[in-house]
């Protein structure tokens, strides 16, 4: 009984332990085979990577493709570099990832209209306003490009650094500003097409 | 260092406030990722599939560059061969030179 109740502290200890392990630590432990610790980093990231997959690619794949950035991700983990930071090395698998999946839908896969996914699971009594500029925020991401979606997604609503963002994206800084500037630039003009007045 | 000039803090506001929610994930995703990684690692087949078939690739490349240079380089001759050489070249050079002095002397006695 002491046994067991011992087994189980140091079980408890172990886990919180691992959590607060910094994600080099965790990829270490994985490339040596410890899948735990690979539950650890997916816990830690798979919400962020959902949010940008979210953004990026069609939703009615959305848990597939979670699944397949971690899965690339602990298939290239031997060969990641331990100077590297991991979330800017996940990002940019979830990046590849989502522009794999924008090709596939471009050869004619069919897509579902924007309005359908629309619907906000998770709030109990959204007002109309705010579902009609959530509305209005997600066509404007649509309208935009890849590569200026990719931008505002990673900068603007993940607050991902600029550096950070070239790494993930491999194209210089001043190319990120650039990017930036125009799709901030395209997404303010088509909200004031639809009225918003900022 | 602001991360965005101050006039587009509102749009980043209004777009941070305004995003949609991505949905919640699948009951049991988490485990179907853990499950798939379960399996044995992909990357290694590759690698040791390489290892089998690079070295009979590379055995069998070093025995076609002999065959090939075998092939293709002529033999050195016997001494014996190239004595019947020099002296067919040397008999058939005075030949010549002989021929051609007898009629060079006939048509220079004739003009």
């Amino acid at each position: 009984m002491l046994a067991a109740t011992i087994d189980v502290i140091a079980k408890d200890s172990s886990t919180s332990s691992q959590f607060e392990e910094s994600d080099q630590d965790l990829v270490r432990r994985c490339v040596k085979g410890d899948s735990q610790s690979f539950r650890c980093l997916y816990q830690r990231h798979q919400s962020r990577v959902r949010a940008i997959l979210y953004q990026l690619c069609d939703p009615t794949t959305l848990d597939d493709l979670v699944q397949e950035v971690f899965l690339r991700a602990w298939k290239g983990l031997p060969k990641f570099r331990q100077s590297a930071q991991f979330s800017t090395w996940l990002y940019r698998i979830a990046w590849n990832v989502a522009s794999d999946q924008r090709q596939i839908a471009a050869k004619g896969r069919s897509r579902l209209e924007a309005l359908t996914h629309q619907s906000p699971t998770h709030q109990d009594a959204p007002d109309l306003m705010h579902l009609h500029y959530q509305d209005l925020v997600q066509r404007g991401l649509k309208n935009l490009s890849f590569d200026h979606r990719s931008i505002l997604v990673l900068h603007d609503l993940e607050s991902v650094p600029q550096k950070e963002i070239a790494e993930i994206l491999e194209i210089p800084v001043g190319t990120v500003k650039s990017r930036l500037f125009h799709a901030r630039a395209a997404m303010r003009q088509f909200l004031y097409q639809e009225g918003v007045q900022l | 260092m602001s991360p965005f000039s101050d006039d587009d803090q509102d749009l980043v506001e209004f777009l941070r406030e305004h995003r949609s929610p991505s949905p919640p994930p699948a009951v049991g995703l988490e485990n179907a990722v853990m499950r798939a990684i379960a399996t044995p690692k992909v990357q290694s087949s590759p690698r040791r599939w390489n290892r089998w078939i690079a070295a009979p690739a590379i055995a069998a490349s070093l025995i076609t560059a002999v065959l090939s240079y075998r092939a293709l380089v002529p033999p050195q001759p016997s001494a014996g061969d190239v004595a019947t050489l020099e002296a067919f070249i040397e008999t058939n050079w005075n030949n010549t030179v002989s021929n051609r002095s007898d009629t060079e002397l006939i048509s220079i006695n004739d003009e």
